[in-house]
């Protein structure tokens, strides 16, 4: 039996008397960020009960095992509904690892450590971006906001670095699963994103100056099928947060780079998708076209954060199980974060989107996103995200960014609640040879993420 | 079958060399890599890998699409540019009766016999023909091409296939090839030369590699086909073609992007309007332009070798400059659904002897994006793809029936005795005014450039004198027919035209501006666009197809809006685009404007059924062309559907509505419904507008396609 110091009630009341008095002070036992600071890990800053599956469920679910219908109600609060219902209905199961602890394993080497470096040198100037306090700048690297005290701390620091690397590319390969569990569509394609300021790791450094009022480039391309192979489409990010991307998009049959209206982001990119540009990492679009970012809920949660890279696939593919023809999910490793931070969005610069409102869950110990919900504009729950990360690392297998194992996603989910849809999508290795999945490759910009390389890319 | 020529079969060879080269290295990547173990680094660069090296990266992607296509014709309009299609086949059409006065009547014909008394030709025809009127004077004269009508249920039946290769040597090397293959399966009624006899009983013996049997891709030398397919790297048969619409290689260099090979180039942001998107032709053959509008000319136009070169100068600033084989516009062959020359007619064609893999084009455009704001400007030296046409010696020796020896002088003009050409006055007429020519000029050039050898055929200018016209046509025609052998109801000459291009430079500029309003309003995020592009000393066609050219100074000028905009909740938003353009001297397909309005029809004779109007074209349009487009795209959720629609409108009165319905079962399936309705007689002179040319294609299209 195991016994702890601080039960579940306790841990309960303490996150809903902050959420009572407005407060967020994230950590039930000692200030989170402090302890992350001092030890470099979280152990310290929370009770047992939340430092593990075996304490939290008191024995009922122990490391190792399966989350299945059968078990999932002692996790219940751990997830999102309907996330439980997949569970419950559709033969969904998820396998729980260890617990981490040590932060530096749960975002890349040099994020992490920026974000203790500048600790408490950020600020949001009168526009609401965030800069360096210290010369109005734009922000120097790693969490502006590692100690949150408000929800659009949360959200500005999600939206100034999407992947934590000053340059990321995923090779990608989406499936789009129709309710009744038969796959409909497979795409393959390449997302790419650099950071034009902020960077930790790319020359210049903290910005690009010649680039320093622009946020990030992102690209997304896809391979397969055929008539889409080409097609692509370029978001250029302006660092104020109140301006729209420049978007601009290689269209196969046109042979040609057109412009696009970038208020256009919750349009399915592909038939059969439910994604939208406006879903990237939960903050697609730009800080200041959504508003409220209030705190509606803190707790433990549940999430993949290791264990999920799949070394022993060749190009990274992933399992998958459930639904009728066991292909609607991944097989998925969570782990139980001790605290899950909720907050709550609306989207102001878009008068039509077919969004009212979104609910993302970061992870208290390092802010990265562990899920998103949004609601179509009857306040009905429209569609539910999940996903993985994972430093890649298993054994004496390695895949390494500059002197560190490399930390990314590794797949993730997204239900469309409505319909019972489902769009899988997993990083691989590789695609067509020459499109590797990555991080802080110097070359990436012109690769992916100028005119020309898009008219490279539309190959016809 | 016909094979391309040994140099490029060679770079063919090269490709398949290196496709096989690459499919090891490519397996082993994909297919059979484990992970790096105790330290793989991808983190190092596009070349990365750990490896470095030239073929560090190298393997290749494979991908594609079969794909069949139907359209079902859906009216009873036929293309009259057929044999089989002819309107006037089986129609008794008034010809001009032979004087009621007798022998020697003949020289008072308006028209004809200037020049009697002075070639011995016409001396043996004025005989003859004197015979006949005296034998039936003042009897008029009909016509009934014999040619047995058709009529089509499909315009398309097409198997086609796409197949993509990409080779990847680096981070920085690429190869792309992708091969189109199309197998027309040729259910419609074709022409046959038994369909149509002469005088005597005979099947028609046009000449011309084209007009003597239906060959849908096939299109070179008219004589006997030529050596080669009109496209560089093409194979083509009867019904078959395949060519590679991409063999390139693209090498990159920091911001400088090199593109050599076979490609296609296309510049603008304006769809479908071709004012920046001049770099190259468009191939016709296969379903002219009647595909999915928001396909724009994927498929059409035409990739040649060249090399392209662009260079992302500063952030704001990008060069780009090819040069580029020269390669034509293709018409589709004649007797096929969608020929838009009429195939009384032999087309001369010049590309291959006189330019092929000797000229080139070139052009250079400079683009600027400014945020909201863009900015481009082109500069371009080019042939002309679409070319121009005029008349030319037939080259054809054979004689005129019952006048022996006539073949060598004909063989001087642009004529040809046969029952394929035109049978009377009225059809010639017609004829002229569909294809924006003067009936009555035309003859006057035809005698006038082709002397002395119409004059020996007793040919004489007619000024601007329409009945003259129309009495001596009909004679031509007739004697054609073998008047001469006393059949007095023959009909056929043909006429021969030679397609020519000449180089022209084109400077244009354009501007766009995103408006920022009132977010989710209709103005906001609304995309204008304006281009507009000035060509001097254009060539155009001249209306009687005269050798001496219009030259004319050319503005085209088109104005784009863009919109997404989200009307409903549950579905995404709805692209929406309006379009006009303005050409100053040229219609939409290039027509010049110096001859709109011909009706057809013979003033010497009585009325037929097909032509009840009887006019000659107008003088220069003044104020030039406008065609306006209204185009929308309504994605269902979740884009399983795609509903769009289009419509064309030729202010001058032609109208082309384009519905079409996209469904993506899944399963790498995708099937498109489409239906095209064409209105050439809107309102006004339905040989004015330009969709006239084309009002005879309604159809409904299917297209079955599964990728891989």
């Amino acid at each position: 039996m195991i016994i702890t110091r601080f039960g579940r009630d306790y841990t309960r009341r303490k996150f809903l008397a902050d959420a009572s008095r407005g407060v967020l002070a994230t950590g039930v036992l000692a200030p989170l960020a402090k302890t992350i600071a001092a030890t470099g890990e979280v152990s310290k800053a929370y009770p047992d009960e939340l430092l593990s599956i075996e304490g939290y469920t008191k024995g009922k679910i122990k490391t190792g095992d399966y989350i299945t219908s059968a078990n999932v109600e002692h996790v219940k609060a751990l997830m999102q509904p309907i996330t439980y219902q997949q569970i419950v209905k559709q033969g969904r199961k998820l396998k729980v690892v260890k617990s981490t602890t040590d932060v530096m394993r749960l975002s890349p080497w040099e994020y992490q450590e920026a974000t203790l470096k500048n600790a408490g040198k950020a600020k949001f100037d009168e526009k609401g971006n965030v800069v360096n306090a210290a010369d109005g700048q734009p922000w120097i690297g790693g969490n502006p906001f590692p100690d949150p005290k408000q929800g659009i701390e949360l959200a500005a620091a999600q939206t100034l670095s999407w992947g934590r690397h000053d340059a990321s590319f995923y090779a990608i390969t989406a499936y789009a699963m129709r309710a009744d569990g038969a796959p409909r569509f497979r795409y393959t394609g390449g997302w790419a994103e650099l950071s034009a300021v902020a960077r930790t790791t790319l020359d210049p450094k903290p910005y690009w100056p010649e680039q320093k009022d622009k946020l990030r480039f992102q690209s997304v391309f896809f391979l397969s099928p055929n008539n889409f192979r080409g097609t692509s489409f370029m978001n250029i990010w302006y660092y104020d947060h109140r301006k729209f991307p420049e978007l601009y998009g290689y269209v196969a049959d046109f042979k040609r780079i057109r412009q696009f209206p970038t208020d256009q982001r919750f349009e399915p990119l592909l038939p059969g998708l439910s994604l939208y540009l406006s879903d990237a990492w939960g903050t697609g679009d730009p800080l200041h076209t959504w508003s409220g970012y209030n705190i509606v809920n803190r707790g433990p949660w549940l999430c993949g954060l290791s264990e999920s890279w799949a070394a022993d696939a060749p190009n990274w593919e992933h399992t998958t199980h459930g639904g009728a023809q066991g292909k609607t999910f991944w097989d998925t490793n969570v782990e139980l974060i001790p605290e899950a931070i909720m907050i709550e969005a609306q989207p102001t610069g878009f008068p039509r989107a077919p969004v009212s409102k979104k609910q993302l869950w970061f992870d208290a110990r390092n802010q990265v996103l562990v899920g998103m919900v949004t609601y179509d504009r009857r306040g009905e729950p429209f569609r539910c995200f999940d996903g993985a990360y994972s430093l890649y690392e298993k054994g004496d297998q390695k895949v390494m960014d500059g002197k560190h194992p490399y930390w990314s996603w590794c797949h993730f989910t997204a239900s469309d609640i409505q319909t019972g849809d489902v769009t899988r999508v997993e990083q691989v290795k590789v695609h067509d040879t020459q499109h590797k999945s990555g991080a802080n490759d110097p070359t990436m910009y012109e690769r992916y993420l100028t005119q020309n390389a898009l008219r490279s890319l539309g190959t016809s | 079958m016909k094979r391309v020529d040994g140099k490029l079969r060679r770079s063919l060879y090269a490709l398949a060399i290196a496709s096989a080269f690459a499919a090891g290295p490519a397996m082993s990547q994909e297919g059979g890599a484990e992970p790096s173990s105790g330290g793989g680094d991808f983190g190092g660069g596009g070349d990365g890998g750990g490896g470095g090296g030239f073929f560090s990266d190298m393997g290749f992607a494979f991908s594609g699409f079969v794909r069949f296509d139907s359209a079902f014709h859906t009216d009873s309009d036929e293309n009259p540019n057929n044999q089989r299609t002819n309107p006037f086949n089986g129609k008794t059409t008034g010809r001009s009766a032979f004087p009621a006065n007798g022998t020697g009547a003949l020289n008072t014909l308006p028209g004809v016999g200037a020049t009697l008394g002075v070639p011995l030709v016409g001396q043996a025809l004025q005989n003859a023909v004197n015979n006949l009127i005296t034998a039936a004077p003042g009897v008029p004269s009909t016509a009934t091409r014999n040619t047995p009508r058709g009529h089509n249920d499909w315009n398309l039946n097409q198997l086609r296939g796409k197949f993509d290769l990409g080779v990847t040597f680096s981070s920085n090397v690429q190869m792309y090839s992708s091969i189109r293959t199309i197998y027309d399966f040729g259910n419609y009624d074709e022409f046959k030369r038994s369909d149509t006899l002469d005088y005597a009983g005979n099947p028609s013996n046009p000449d011309g590699f084209n007009q003597r049997k239906v060959r849908y891709f096939e299109y070179d030398d008219y004589k006997d086909g030529g050596k080669s397919c009109l496209n560089y790297l093409e194979i083509c048969g009867d019904n078959y073609m395949a060519d590679f619409t991409s063999l390139y290689l693209d090498i990159t260099a920091g911001p400088v992007l090199i593109r050599a090979g076979q490609q296609q180039i296309a510049w603008g942001q304006a769809l479908f309007f071709r004012i920046f998107d001049v770099p190259n032709g468009l191939d016709l053959r296969r379903h002219l332009i009647l595909d999915d509008a928001l396909e724009e000319y994927a498929d059409e136009r035409v990739a040649a070798p060249g090399v392209r070169v662009t260079w992302q100068a500063t952030d704001q600033w990008e060069a780009d400059a090819y040069a580029q084989m020269f390669t034509p516009t293709i018409y589709p062959t004649p007797n096929t659904p969608y020929n838009v020359i009429p195939s009384q007619f032999s087309v001369h064609e010049t590309w291959s002897d006189e330019h092929r893999g000797e000229d080139f084009n070139y052009g250079l455009r400079l683009r600027g994006n400014f945020g909201n704001w863009g900015l481009q400007f082109i500069a371009t030296q080019r042939y002309n793809h679409e070319g121009t046409f005029r008349w030319v010696e037939s080259g054809v020796v054979r004689d005129l029936p019952g006048l022996p020896g006539t073949g060598s002088i004909m063989a001087g003009t642009p004529l040809e005795a046969d029952p394929t050409g035109v049978w009377s006055a009225n059809e010639w007429f017609t004829y002229a005014g569909q294809v924006r020519l003067d009936g009555v000029e035309g003859l006057n050039t035809l005698v006038r450039e082709f002397q002395p050898f119409t004059g020996l055929l007793t040919g004489s200018e007619v000024g601007d004198n329409i009945t003259a016209a129309a009495r001596e046509l009909d004679l031509f025609f007739g004697v054609g027919g073998g008047l001469a052998a006393l059949n007095t109801n023959g009909g056929g000459l043909r006429g021969h035209i030679i397609h020519e291009y000449h180089k022209e430079e084109i400077y244009g500029a354009g501007a766009s501006y995103v408006v920022e309003a009132e977010p989710g309003s209709l103005l906001d995020q609304l995309i204008i666009n304006v281009e507009t592009s000035y060509i001097p000393e254009r060539k155009f066609t001249e209306k009687s197809l005269s050798r001496n050219f219009i030259e004319s100074d050319e503005s085209v000028t088109d104005l784009v809006m863009e919109k997404y905009h989200r009307w409903f909740d549950d579905f995404p938003a709805t692209y929406m685009v309006f379009q006009a353009i303005h050409k100053s001297d040229s219609n939409l397909f290039g027509q010049h404007l110096g001859c709109q309005g011909g009706t057809g029809g013979d003033p010497g004779t009585e009325a037929a059924a097909t032509n009840r109007k009887t006019k000659q074209c107008t003088d220069e349009k003044k104020g030039g062309s406008t065609d306006v487009v209204l185009a929308f795209l309504q994605p269902f959720p979740n884009y399983i559907y795609r509903l769009s629609g289009a419509a064309l409108l030729d202010v001058d009165g032609g109208l082309l509505v384009q519905g079409g319905f996209r469904w993506s079962p899944g399963n790498n399936m995708t099937f498109d419904f489409i239906y095209n309705y064409i209105d050439g007689d809107l309102y006004g002179d339905p040989n004015s507008n330009a969709l006239q040319n084309i009002g005879w294609a309604d159809e409904f299209v299917i297209r079955a396609a599964y990728q891989f």
